[in-house]
């Protein structure tokens, strides 16, 4: 997936997205950090065509997205968003069977036997097989965080999206969301875009980090090139200390604020 | 699983035991016996009479309230907001105003009065849609803009109506009674209805998308702006084809889907055949109770509608916090 030269606005005023240019590449873990407001989220709303570009073009498998019908798409890249509303009464099997709505013809709703096969996957993957019946709404944050995977892995797409997939979760359910994507990008070569907050996580579970800033893509790297205390200095304007020990590996502590960060919105 | 059966069993026993009670009751009292004869041989006047005028009139009652409910019920699907209701954000009312305006300047088009009401229909759908759409529908920002719209083609209509332009058809609307009915609204109705209702039971699965949430929906493939597009037209041309043939009648969509997702869940696949049994029940029984239990004197099956609506959408307003979060 390759999105070149794109620039978006949502008001026609002020650009959102600068002249962004990436390459998505296949069966690794890309995170996109930066502070709040810099256009993470936006950038991953206009690469899954939520949103149409003012400018530029974002390719995926050698055609323009904007050419691609929407059940085509839903074929090939999935996405869980960051909040979702819920049917009050949903259970999580019929929640996860929507991700074969891409696959069926107007007329025909009922779940094939390769349907049921791969809800079945999706639920034992993100260990909801237990909870299949139960109510999506009386489930913990973290395990509705893993329904809404699900549904995106029944879509059967090679491209998964996640924006701020651990946000509003305790560190246990963060951390258990973080393996499981690991586990399918490892285990089921699905390539992941994620947009995360946590320094350290994105260190930890990304082979390619890419640093925004005001709608502008500013450094992009393995996590170790990425991420410096210059970098955050002046991307957060925070202070930090980027450190090494055999145990934890490669991490970040922030001490404080360097000074006011005028640009955060 | 089970209890959805036994509600659409009580719901389908109580639609045949009121029509059978809404048939032989009223100003004319007859046996079912006698009744059942009088339809197989002919002969009796009584069953004649019945047949000239108390038929059209259940079956104009019973396509009204299932057309309604699933217009409501639509509504609210693409308008994602539980007020959406024909009757309350001006569709009923723009359908209800450009039909008998054309009918008073062009007598003759009569027959194309439900076109004209759907037109009606589409134009107020449009301006609700149009006003309040700003990046995404604001709940709150719809309603008041469909209680606006529904105030200014009340208005116009009622002015209208004041300087005199008033034709025996607009009369029978603003009183929106049930009353009246000949054998040609049955056929309007049925006809009408039928196409609409039977669209309305194909579209289940893009309204369930759409609860989800737009961009979730998009992401499972759904051309959301399509579906929203056909989705908003049939409900608006159910509302507009019983508005050219009752008049208004509000609340049914308002209650029928409320009471569905409490009984049967937010399924559209289930709610919207219950929709079209209850809807159809509420607006007999509403009509079978002005009817009957004044006689001599009638009571518009609006009003008794109204008198239902209003307490219980105060339980409802109350009771919402379960199903809408708050």
């Amino acid at each position: 997936m390759e999105v070149k030269n794109v620039s978006f606005s949502y008001n026609q005023k002020e650009d959102q997205l600068k002249s962004i240019n990436l390459a998505v590449e296949p069966g690794k873990i890309t995170t996109i950090i930066g502070p709040n407001g810099c256009g993470k989220s936006t950038l991953l709303e206009v690469m899954s065509s939520h949103n149409a570009p003012q400018k530029g073009q974002i390719i995926l498998d050698g055609k323009l997205i904007q050419q691609y019908k929407p059940k085509e798409l839903a074929k090939k890249l999935s996405v869980v968003h960051q909040k979702n509303e819920i049917p009050f009464d949903i259970n999580v099997e019929n929640l996860v069977s929507y991700g074969r709505m891409p696959y069926k013809r107007f007329f025909h709703h009922h779940n094939s036997e390769e349907d049921e096969e791969v809800i079945d996957w999706a639920l034992s993957i993100t260990n909801l097989q237990s909870k299949r019946k139960e109510k999506v709404e009386q489930l913990s944050g973290g395990e509705r965080q893993r329904v809404w995977i699900a549904m995106a892995l029944a879509q059967k797409t090679p491209i998964l999206f996640l924006d701020e997939p651990t946000t509003y979760l305790d560190v246990y359910y963060q951390f258990e969301i973080l393996e499981l994507i690991k586990k399918l990008n490892r285990e089921y070569n699905i390539t992941i875009v994620m947009v995360l907050h946590d320094m350290n996580q994105a260190i930890r579970y990304s082979d390619w980090i890419i640093v925004m800033k005001n709608g502008e893509i500013v450094t992009e790297g393995s996590p170790k090139e990425v991420i410096t205390e210059g970098m955050i200095e002046s991307i957060y304007g925070v202070r930090a200390i980027v450190n090494h020990n055999d145990q934890s590996g490669f991490y970040v502590v922030p001490m404080g604020v360097a000074r006011r960060n005028d640009n955060a919105t | 699983m089970k209890k959805t059966w036994l509600t659409f069993a009580v719901v389908t026993t109580m639609l045949v035991v009121v029509t059978f009670f809404s048939i032989v009751n009223g100003s004319l009292e007859i046996g079912v016996a006698e009744l059942i004869r009088g339809l197989l041989f002919g002969g009796n006047e009584d069953v004649e009479v019945i047949k000239d005028m108390r038929f059209p009139r259940i079956i104009v009652s019973l396509f009204a309230g299932a057309n309604l409910a699933v217009s409501g019920l639509l509504l609210q699907a693409v308008m994602r907001n539980p007020l959406a209701e024909a009757g309350i954000i001006g569709i009923s009312s723009g359908a209800n105003f450009v039909a008998l305006t054309m009918i008073s300047f062009f007598p003759t088009l009569f027959f194309w009065m439900p076109l004209f009401a759907f037109l009606g229909g589409i134009l107020a759908c449009f301006l609700v849609y149009s006003f309040s759409w700003k990046s995404g529908l604001s709940p709150l920002r719809l309603i008041l803009v469909g209680v606006a719209v529904n105030a200014v083609f009340t208005a116009l209509y009622e002015s209208f109506n004041y300087r005199g332009y008033t034709t025996t058809s607009s009369a029978k609307a603003t009183a929106s009674t049930l009353s009246q009915q000949t054998w040609d609204d049955v056929q309007t109705i049925v006809i009408y209805g039928s196409i609409g209702l039977i669209l309305s039971l194909l579209v289940y699965s893009w309204c369930n998308m759409l609860a989800l949430q737009d961009k979730t929906a998009r992401n499972l493939g759904l051309h959301v702006t399509r579906a929203r597009v056909i989705i908003s037209a049939i409900a608006v041309y159910l509302a507009s084809v019983t508005t050219a043939t009752v008049g208004v009648i509000a609340f049914v969509g308002l209650l029928i889907p409320h009471i569905g997702r409490l009984l049967v869940g937010s399924d559209y696949k289930i709610l919207t055949p219950f929709s079209i049994l209850s809807g159809a029940l509420l607006i007999l029984t509403a009509d079978t109770i002005g009817r009957v239990f004044l006689a001599p004197t009638e009571l518009p099956a609006s009003i008794i509608m109204s008198l239902i609506g209003g307490p219980f959408l105060i339980i409802l307003i109350r009771r919402s916090d379960r199903i809408y979060g708050g």
